[in-house]
């Protein structure tokens, strides 16, 4: 049980309470009228006596009275029936809201310390409407009210001693003073000195334009039921209801009865009342028009007088005419301002106020005291007087009695009025005792004593009464007075509360009596004093076991008290208290408090929320959407269904279909509602569904392969595509269908301060937005929406969020065929459609700095969705037309490239830039040295330097730049890869625009190709010194052999049947090439012949195999032999030679590149003939001469290469190098016949000339040593020098030693056998020796050795070192005449 | 034999509800969750009075009819079922029990008649 404004003590007092029935004469009640009110509404605010007066108890002891409270009652005012009084019930109840309305409070530790004004109302409200029995014997005074010097009869009501008290009304502003003293003592003189009171009034005229405000209000709280807050959300709410439930008759007549308009006014009225929501009930049975009617239909012998009653009839509906017309619609249109009252002055107030007290303690009081007396001598005097009769006969006689007193007492009425149109009678088992029944002696005693607060006497009396009642098995009687008893026994707050006095009272009543209001009433009162005494869990099985009731508002109201006993319990049951709130919310809206169910639902919410009970959760988010939603509380209705679709629930997909479905019907509403309010419509709502996931969320750098580069990475240019990648998520199991998706941006121009959004309307002049038709998502799908936004203006672009179109039609398609739904529940339901965003909100990572970061958890500022645009940035685009993906190795394709400036800016300094520079050419770039080399001749030279190819080169535009719009084709030459394979090729574009005020930024443009290469042929060449020049004799010369494979395999080899050298082309410094033979086996030799003229430049020559020649030393040919490893090589090779030159010489070293062209061929698909063309490239570094192992060993063997380390090296360390053997080429010239007639001469004479060739760069001293006899069998002597091992002399001394036997068939050299010689570099000379042949046969003329050094002058303190020798010359000497014999002699 | 049977977790979420009519699920889910508050009493009130930490039978299983005859219902066999379960070493304590053996075991012991 909730809290209560009143104590149980205060309760029980204000519910029982003496009431006197008031009579008011025409004139009295139009006096009163002059302040709006009727005479019991004017008196009513004084009713509570707080002074305390004495009373005696029969047996004389004097009993204090305080805090007594008196109810005046409209003698007419009948009571309502059945129907009526639920109406009514229900009306104070839904007018009864709580005042604070804000979900907070809905918590169960809030509602622990909450009330339920309701709950007081209503149980206000039924204690005046079933007003009991007993307390109908309390009502034992009428009044007759007089006027001048009108009398009227006056009714003696609860017993034949009615104690009778005369009013007499004057209006001091009307009415003679004397006249009406002069009356009050004739009035003195007829009824009694107590029983009359002259009462002034008005003694103020009222005007109607001045009110005082000053004056104290002591009606407002009788008027006004709730305070104003509650009040307006009444009106709001009334209105609604009414709306929303045309058809629904009760809420329209309640409407009528009251109107709240009116009662705002009157709380506006006067701003310093009090407002006291717990005595709001006043109005309610006073103003109810249809009171008159049930009138009509009560039996005539209930109502004491025709003449009397009809007169009065018309009074009272007279006056509840005027009354409610005043509540009504009496102020309506005028300045909100107090209207009652005006005419009584604060000494008509204290005169009231003595009137009320003598009324009480003067008359009353002293009435009750002697009929207490009086009932107690009864009592005393036969106390078992009714013990002995039988009740039966007591019974009939009984009631004839009280028959025959009915007739001038409306006693009756209230008597029987508390029961059911009568029907209790029938029902009742047991007995009804006439209301002047000795039997209820003692009860009427306890009655009496409990109305004057002697509680003990009264529970004494009831106890004795009860006693009797149950002898009597008078059941109703017994289990009133059980009842009085446990409430005096309480209020005496001495003896212990009889708990199961109460529990036989509701038993009896509803068992025995089948008396369900006053079962009631006894579970109010007892539940209320338990409560005090703090039992609560008894206090909620008592509400629940009334639960039963067919009255879904009483089992409502009594399910939230037990729901809030629950609570109160320790420990608390918050789980009971939740769950009996569920089931007060069931009833409470199966009842229409649609308000006070929605509130039951949110209350249980608060138990069940967050707790893993979805199902029961669901259930309720479910029924409070659908509550909200009837009180047109669209927007918690929503938020209600928001809840079932925000996680991943268990539910079925139907159930989720239908929950989406409704959410969308409810917040479509909500939006239409708004949009007719104008109120929001710049804001989109916030939609629940899909869920975004929002740390993926990125922006796609562009759909270009273009890229800005900049230091700020939030840099977008204008007029180009952002993309957005935003991550959608379904968590239902039912597919979505999103429609107009957009991206929702905000959008600062620069140095502007206002800022655009495209929130409502397509801001295509400012961020052209893309607008993604259709989206759908399936069940449990997370995927992946791409945006595009294209901005207009430069300046700061904030994407903030998602747009689009939510809506059910996606789901009616495919969940319509799986669970066969009915269509036409859907058909009403399938067009809606939502239109809500989304909100992006990205978070930074998180920051772990300082204390408070790492404590708690703080995410750092994310700006990936904040973009600055800058003005616009050229755009390149390249494309090629005919790109190869497939080629063979060191193929060599052209295809044209496009360039395209799509952007407005002008672009320039286009560079590209790969890591495999070898792949491709754009030709062009060696342009001058071709020209350069067709002016020179035969020899086209370029410089090495001009050959230096990097990585970064720039692209030849035609003028260097590229204006917008324009495209350009240039031609690309593309050579495949080396090795067979497939590779990836890159690229990148850098370039400028040409207007941008910012330098710093620039762009590129990445490009891959993946190329596939197979092998083709394999070049391999190899060069050697040509010992025997065959004409020219001074020319140094090297044979080049080249051999050519074919290495192709499988279908390539089946495609590319043959190939054909075309053309080999030399580059070197030195050397340029000549033919020399060409073997179709695929072994090529040429000559190379040696330039004098050593210098930087690079010599091509080329030597042609078909007619037209290749212009290989131009590009791109020649791009590709200067990006080939060879080049590189030999380009290496050149660059130490070029730094070593002046200490030594390597002359075993080349530079010698070679390209050699080829051709292939095969037939495509259209039978046509296609040419395949290559090159390839090859280096010869080094002479393939065997030359002797070195000799000593270097005391760390210097690279040759290296060219810096060389120059490090003394020059001795050079010595030791193999290639000294090879400083001079040297070579024999003779007749290679000599025909003698050795009859004739015994001598031959044999001219030879030594050929000396310096083949190196610097001066050598050579020594020329002719040996002094050699057989002429001996030709093995070439091979024995040839194997000389570094033992050299001693190898040649053996030698010497063999053909230096003596032998007559020997040649010997004559004349000077040896010399010395100083040869320049590259020099020639030649010496001429003679030798002389003694014999016929063939000689090997090669019998010398040459020695050789550099000189002294570069290279001091070398020695000689043996040359390598030439291959063996012969020479035939034939004797002219005995040819034959010298043959056999051979 | 039982209409319903329910593993209830330490923060009083349900771990695992089966009932022999799942269109009565709603209706247990409710009672099952009131009916905590009586079982929170009782584990409180044990733990204040019986200092015998094992004494886990919180007097739940026995029901008197008006005619005084007991029942009395042991629950050895989900607690085995439940201990089964638990070995898991998949199951992480706290999450929804899905297992199918757990879950037969239940249904098995409602359908015993």
């Amino acid at each position: 049980m909730a809290q209560c404004t009143q104590s149980a003590h205060e309760f029980i007092q204000s519910a029982f309470c003496p009431m006197v029935a008031v009579m008011c004469s025409e004139d009295a009640e139009k006096i009163c009228q002059k302040n709006n009110l009727s005479f019991v509404e004017m008196v009513r605010p004084f009713c509570h006596l707080t002074s305390e007066a004495h009373i005696r108890d029969p047996s004389g002891v004097i009993h204090p009275v305080k805090n007594w409270r008196i109810r005046l009652v409209e003698m007419s005012a009948t009571h309502p029936p059945q129907h009526v009084v639920n109406k009514l019930l229900s009306e104070v109840v839904s007018r009864t809201q709580p005042i604070n309305t804000d979900p907070n409070s809905y918590t169960p530790e809030v509602q622990v310390k909450a009330s339920t004004p309701w709950f007081e109302a209503f149980r206000d409200c039924f204690f005046q409407l079933h007003a009991d029995p007993m307390n109908a014997f309390a009502t034992m005074s009428s009044q007759q009210i007089e006027q001048q010097s009108e009398h009227h009869g006056h009714f003696k009501w609860f017993s034949s001693t009615v104690f009778k008290y005369h009013l007499l009304l004057h209006d001091v502003s009307g009415g003679e003073e004397s006249k009406a003293e002069a009356v009050y003592q004739s009035m003195k003189s007829v009824y009694g000195q107590n029983a009359c009171h002259l009462l002034q009034i008005n003694s103020v005229y009222h005007t109607g334009s001045n009110p005082r405000p000053n004056l104290p209000d002591p009606w407002s709280q009788f008027i006004i039921p709730t305070g104003e807050d509650s009040l307006d959300w009444d009106d709001e709410e009334v209105d609604q209801d009414s709306e929303a439930v045309d058809d629904d008759p009760e809420n329209c007549a309640v409407d009528e009865n009251f109107d709240p308009e009116a009662a705002v006014e009157e709380t506006d009225a006067g701003p310093g009342r009090v407002r006291n929501s717990s005595a709001p009930i006043l109005i309610g049975p006073l103003t109810f028009d249809e009171g008159d009617e049930p009138e009509d239909k009560l039996p005539a012998k209930q109502l004491p007088s025709k003449l009397n009653d009809k007169h009065h009839h018309h009074l009272a509906s007279h006056y509840r005419y005027f009354s409610s017309r005043h509540f009504s619609g009496g102020t309506r249109g005028t300045a909100p301002q107090r209207n009652h009252g005006l005419c009584l002055s604060l000494s008509d107030h204290d005169r009231i106020k003595i009137f009320v007290h003598e009324l009480g303690y003067r008359g009353l009081l002293q009435y009750i005291e002697k009929l207490m007396r009086y009932l107690n001598e009864q009592v005393t005097k036969c106390p078992a007087k009714s013990k002995r009769k039988p009740s039966r006969s007591n019974f009939k006689i009984l009631s004839r009695r009280g028959l025959h007193r009915s007739l001038f007492s409306a006693t009756r009425k209230w008597f029987g009025g508390s029961k059911p149109a009568g029907l209790a009678s029938r029902l009742v088992p047991g007995i009804i005792y006439s209301s002047d029944a000795p039997e209820l002696y003692q009860r009427k005693l306890g009655d009496l004593a409990f109305l004057v607060q002697n509680y003990e006497f009264a529970y004494n009396c009831y106890h004795t009464a009860k006693r009797e009642f149950n002898n009597e098995h008078a059941w109703f009687y017994f289990a009133g007075a059980l009842e009085m008893a446990a409430v005096s026994a309480f209020m005496t707050s001495q003896r212990p509360y009889p708990t199961h006095y109460m529990e036989t009272a509701i038993k009896t009543y509803l068992n025995a009596c089948r008396q369900h209001q006053f079962a009631i009433r006894a579970t109010l009162l007892s539940t209320e004093a338990l409560k005090s005494r703090n039992v609560y869990l008894d206090s909620a099985l008592q509400f629940m076991r009334m639960t039963a009731e067919e009255s879904d508002l009483l089992c409502a109201l009594l399910l939230e008290q037990a729901a809030h006993c629950f609570l109160h319990s320790n420990p608390p049951m918050i789980r009971k208290y939740a769950f009996n709130m569920i089931l007060a919310g069931h009833r409470y809206s199966k009842s229409a408090q649609r308000k006070h169910s929605l509130r039951c639902y949110r209350q249980a919410l608060h138990i069940y929320n967050e707790k893993s009970w979805h199902l029961a959760e669901d259930h309720i988010n479910f029924t409070l959407g659908r509550q909200s939603f009837n009180l047109r509380l669209l927007e918690d209705a929503q938020i209600f269904f928001r809840q079932l679709l925000e996680y991943e629930s268990l539910q079925e997909p139907e159930q989720q279909a239908s929950y989406l479905r409704e959410f969308l019907f409810v917040f479509k509403q909500l939006c239409d509602m708004k949009q007719k309010d104008k109120s929001q419509v710049n804001d989109l709502p916030v939609l629940p569904l899909p869920v975004i996931q929002q740390e993926s969320t990125r922006v796609i750098p562009c759909y270009q392969h273009s890229m800005l580069q900049s230091k700020h990475q939030n840099e977008r240019l204008l007029d180009e595509t952002v993309g957005v990648e935003v991550f959608l998520k379904n968590p239902l199991k039912i597919p979505l269908n999103l429609t107009n998706l957009l991206l929702l941006w905000k959008f600062t121009p620069r140095d502007q301060a206002t800022s655009v959004s495209n929130e409502v309307s397509p801001r295509d002049d400012v961020v052209k937005t893309e607008v993604i038709t259709n989206f759908d998502i399936n069940g449990s799908e997370t995927k992946a929406a791409h945006f595009a936004l294209i901005p207009c203006q430069t300046g700061q672009l904030c994407i903030t969020g998602v747009k689009y179109r939510l809506s059910s039609v996606a789901i009616n398609g495919p969940i319509e065929e799986k669970f066969s739904t009915p269509p036409l529940t859907n058909s009403a339901m399938s067009a809606v459609s939502i239109l809500g965003r989304l909100e992006l909100e990205v978070k930074g990572p998180r920051l772990n700095n300082t204390k408070a970061e790492k404590t708690s958890v703080i995410h750092g500022k994310d700006n990936r969705l904040n973009l600055d645009v800058v003005p616009a940035m050229p755009l390149l685009e390249v494309s090629f037309s005919g790109f190869p993906s497939n080629l063979l190795c060191n193929e060599v394709v052209q295809t044209v490239a496009e360039f395209t400036n799509c952007s407005d800016c002008c672009l320039e300094k286009l560079y590209i830039t790969t890591p495999n520079p070898e792949f491709f050419t754009f030709g062009g770039i060696s342009s001058s040295s071709e020209t350069n080399g067709k002016a020179s001749g035969d020899f086209p030279k370029c410089k090495l330097s001009a050959s230096d190819i990097r990585r970064v080169s720039e692209v030849p535009l035609p003028g260097n730049r590229l204006a917008p719009g324009y495209s350009t084709k240039l031609p690309v030459w593309i050579q495949g890869r080396k090795k067979a394979g497939k590779s990836m090729r890159e690229v990148l574009f850098y370039y400028l625009s040409s207007e941008n005020t910012s330098p710093k930024s620039y762009r590129v443009l990445q490009h891959a190709f993946e190329m596939t290469t197979n092998s083709s042929v394999a070049v391999r060449a190899t060069a050697r010194r040509n010992r025997h020049s065959p004409s020219s004799d001074d020319q140094n010369q090297l044979i080049v052999a080249l051999d050519v494979e074919s290495v192709v395999r499988g279908d390539i080899a089946r495609k590319f049947l043959e190939f054909s050298v075309v053309q080999v082309s030399c580059a070197s410094r030195n050397w340029t090439l000549e033919p020399l033979s060409h073997h179709k086996t695929g072994k090529m030799s040429f000559g190379l012949a040696d330039l004098s003229s050593s210098s930087d430049d690079l010599h091509f020559s080329h030597v042609c195999f078909v007619k037209d020649e290749i212009p290989a030393s131009c590009s791109p040919w020649v791009d590709f032999f200067f990006r080939s490893e060879s080049w590189q090589e030999q380009r290496n090779l050149a660059q130490s030679q070029l730094s070593a030159e002046t200490t030594s010489y390597d002359t075993s070293q080349v530079d010698i590149g070679l390209i050699v062209f080829w051709q292939t061929s095969y037939i495509d698909k259209d039978f046509q003939k296609q040419l395949v063309n290559g090159q390839n490239h090859v280096t010869i570094s080094r002479l393939a001469e065997t030359v002797s192992a070195v000799t000593q060993a270097a005391p760390v063997p210097p690279p040759e290469s290296s060219s810096s380390s060389e120059t490090a090296w003394p020059p001795s360390a050079f010595t030791g190098v193999s290639n000294s053997e090879l400083l001079v080429k040297y070579s024999l010239r003779h007749p290679a016949r000599v025909q003698l007639d050795f009859n004739t001469s015994r001598l031959a004479w044999v001219a030879v000339e030594l050929m000396l060739h310096n083949c190196c760069s610097l001066p050598v001293d050579v020594f020329v040593e002719l040996f002094p006899r050699v057989g002429n069998s001996s030709p093995s002597s070439e091979t024995s020098s040839g194997n000389t091992t570094s033992e050299q002399s001693i190898a040649f001394d053996s030698e010497s030693d063999l053909s230096s036997k003596p032998s007559l068939s020997s040649f010997t050299w004559v004349g000077q056998t040896s010399k010395r010689v100083h040869l320049e570099s590259n020099a020639c000379s030649s010496f001429k020796f003679n030798a002389l042949i003694s014999l016929p046969g063939v000689y090997n003329m090669n019998n010398l050795r040459v020695l050789a050094k550099i000189s002294e002058l570069h290279e001091p303190g070398g020695s000689l070192i043996l040359q390598k020798p030439c291959p063996p010359s012969f020479v035939v000497v034939e004797n002219n005449f005995k040819t034959h014999n010298c043959q056999k002699q051979v | 034999m039982a209409v319903c049977v329910a593993v209830i977790g330490k923060e009083n979420y349900p771990l695992f509800l089966r009932t022999v009519s799942p269109e009565e699920e709603l209706k247990f889910h409710y009672t099952v969750h009131t009916s905590l508050d009586v079982v929170e009493e009782k584990v409180s009130s044990l733990t204040k009075s019986s200092n015998d930490p094992r004494e886990l039978y919180l007097g739940l299983y026995g029901y008197v009819t008006n005619t005084k005859i007991k029942f009395v219902v042991m629950f050895r066999k989900l607690h085995v079922a439940y201990t089964d379960m638990f070995c898991n070493p998949f199951y992480n304590p706290g999450e929804n029990i899905t297992s199918r053996i757990f879950e037969r075991t239940v249904i098995g012991m409602m359908k015993q008649d």
